[in-house]
């Protein structure tokens, strides 16, 4: 049960895979134009994240050390396909407006790197816990995105009206430079306020921070490379 | 309008106006990441090129010989990362016995691409929007094309960026940060001149 | 040597075969699911553009070039509860758009005018052009039957006026363009009075 809660706390606070370990950026710019667009995206991965750190953990002693990466795509890449089939018969509106951004879970650091780091030495519950955890952290980073460029980009939160009807939207917000100057902003306040990041503990990141959003996978992948020469 | 003509305009459609990386926001982690130095920019932009190109020629064919008759396009994902995974490691296999003075340059750059969304995304999108085989080639030769000038540009940047003083709350990925969103301002321009 | 790499092989194999296995599962669970919601969408989205219809029939037309950067991609006859042919439904597609093709359904009753209008894929700018998907912007459309339609900047008075997007009048003209060569293809083409070609 502690584990549990540890986990939790872990994933949604200490180690939140946006705001603190800056993984799997691509989805983080690209659907947060709104906070529901945001939640969605961020409930899809979360689902993915927490069968496949289950079904990693479960299978960690049947996947062979070799072939591990293989077999973790494989599963992860089910998961997603699963998701995706789901949504386009269940919530075709949101599944619309997600669009390619769904079957990309594939290659989202946070799932592989998860995966890779915690469900393949950990015993099941605690790595369903672990991918709850993080899915969550991750849920609530792009919603709060989301919310933030609605709310001052378009004015409204959740589809509903909230600015007064004089406040004229700063649109760039939901434009594409506008993701990029959102997430600039909080990294600076990281920097500016001390606050835990990637961005500003080069020596917390195995690739000394070189690939601070790459994440992960990718630099898990590198190291294995330079140690294989 | 001629084909030579067609063909151009989808390239530069692809390359400026809808750019992966600041308007779509794929391929983002080694925009980010190893865009440092324009010498590794440079490196991993064509790794990319050659990646995206050789993998959606690949996949197009699996789609349409394979998932499309079969019946089996719910199966895309899964097959194409398989794909996309096998191709990268094909490449560097073949590029390290035959051309060994590019897997100097090259080699580091290709194991990182298997989980660049941006070859993905490239696959996926061309399948759903049920592309011919020359709209596909067209199509992610551009993408790619945008991807390497993106990343080189932004190392250009980076470099300059050495020698100036930048506020110390913004040093490291904020400044980063902001001069992707004053490129992503920058290509908006090209929207509409096409 | 070489019988570790039977099994680390048969794993993975094994791996994939059970994914593939589930994967089609909840694909035959979700099928008819899915070819029903699509087919839905599809009629919830003439219905937007032709209310009184019920049933909608492909006419059996082959896509056409109607002018430059415009084609008529389909044409549906929309028939009334009594089954009678109430109007027209036309997918068109314009290129002239700020950020590539836009794809919109106009619906055409008898009389020749517009009983709807609906965008049903864009890429316009966010906030600006992007706003042609508010229904209120559409609803303007509806029972215009005075053409040419054209766009003026705030407050439409008389009946083929339509208020442009602000910001983003290329979007505007683009789909302005599109609703009257919906109306011209229907007028010149389909309706009795004016089947000269």
């Amino acid at each position: 049960m502690r584990t549990l809660f540890e986990r939790l706390y872990n994933g949604i606070i200490r180690e939140n895979p946006t705001f603190v370990l800056m993984l799997g950026m691509c989805p983080t710019l690209a659907v947060t134009t709104s906070a529901i667009n945001g939640l969605g995206m961020g409930l899809s991965t979360c689902a993915v994240l927490i069968m496949s750190n289950l079904f990693v953990s479960l299978l960690r002693k049947f996947i062979p050390d070799k072939v591990r990466m293989p077999a973790y795509i494989v599963i992860v890449a089910s998961f997603v396909t699963i998701v995706d089939l789901l949504m386009q018969a269940y919530v075709r509106g949101l599944y619309a407006s997600l669009g390619l951004y769904i079957p990309l879970i594939v290659v989202n650091c946070i799932i592989l790197g998860r995966a890779e780091s915690y469900a393949s030495k950990n015993p099941p519950l605690a790595s369903l816990a672990d991918g709850l955890g993080m899915g969550l952290g991750f849920t609530a980073a792009l919603t709060i995105i989301g919310a933030f460029r609605e709310l001052f980009g378009a004015g409204t939160l959740f589809g509903f009206r909230i600015m007064p009807d004089g406040y004229e939207p700063v649109s760039i917000l939901i434009m594409a430079p506008g993701a990029f100057f959102v997430l600039a902003i909080i990294t600076a306040l990281q920097n500016k306020l001390k606050a835990p990041s990637a961005t500003n503990r080069p020596e917390g990141f195995k690739c000394n921070g070189e690939c601070s959003s790459c994440g992960d996978s990718g630099c898990m992948i590198y190291r294995r490379t330079e140690e294989g020469k | 309008m001629n084909t030579f003509t067609k063909i151009l305009i989808e390239v530069l459609a692809a390359s400026l106006v809808n750019n992966v990386v600041l308007s779509r926001f794929l391929g983002l982690c080694p925009f980010l990441g190893v865009s440092k130095k324009t010498a590794t920019a440079v490196g991993m932009g064509t790794s990319v090129t050659i990646v995206v190109t050789i993998s959606s020629a690949v996949t197009f064919a699996i789609n349409k010989f394979l998932l499309i008759p079969l019946n089996l396009t719910y199966l895309r994902t899964i097959v194409y990362i398989l794909i996309i995974a096998s191709l990268v490691q094909s490449i560097e296999i073949i590029i390290r016995k035959k051309i060994p003075s590019l897997y100097n340059a090259l080699g580091v750059y290709l194991p990182l691409i298997t989980t660049n969304c941006a070859v993905l995304g490239v696959c996926i999108d061309s399948a759903q929007k049920s592309m011919t085989f020359l709209e596909t080639m067209v199509y992610s030769v551009g993408t790619a094309i945008g991807f390497l000038i993106a990343i080189v540009l932004m190392s250009g940047i980076r470099e300059k960026l050495e020698f100036c003083n930048v506020p110390k709350t913004f040093r490291g990925m904020p400044i980063v940060l902001v001069i992707a969103g004053l490129m992503a301002i920058a290509f908006y321009g090209f929207t509409g001149a096409l | 040597m070489s019988k570790t790499i039977f099994r680390e092989t048969l794993h993975l194999v094994i791996i994939v075969l059970t994914a593939v296995l589930c994967l089609s599962l909840v694909y035959e669970l979700t099928k008819d699911r899915i070819a029903s919601a699509e087919e839905n969408d599809r009629i919830k989205s003439y219905k937007t553009v032709f209310a009184e219809a019920e049933v909608f029939e492909d006419a059996g037309i082959a896509p056409v070039t109607v002018s430059d950067g415009i084609s008529v991609d389909a044409v549906l006859l929309a028939k009334n509860q009594a089954g009678r042919t109430a109007g027209y439904v036309l997918s068109l597609t314009t290129s002239l758009g700020y950020g590539g093709n836009i794809v919109a359904s106009v619906g055409v009753d008898l009389q020749g005018k517009i009983t709807g209008m609906t965008v049903t894929s864009m890429s316009e700018t966010p906030a600006l052009g992007a706003k042609c998907t508010e229904s209120d912007w559409q609803a303007q459309f509806a029972g215009i039957g005075e053409f040419p339609i054209v766009y003026v900047k705030g407050g439409r008075a008389s009946g083929n006026e339509i208020d442009a997007i602000s910001g983003a009048t290329t979007t505007t003209k683009a789909i302005v363009g599109l609703v009257n060569a919906a109306h011209e293809y229907v007028a010149s083409n389909l309706l009795n009075g004016g089947a000269e070609t």
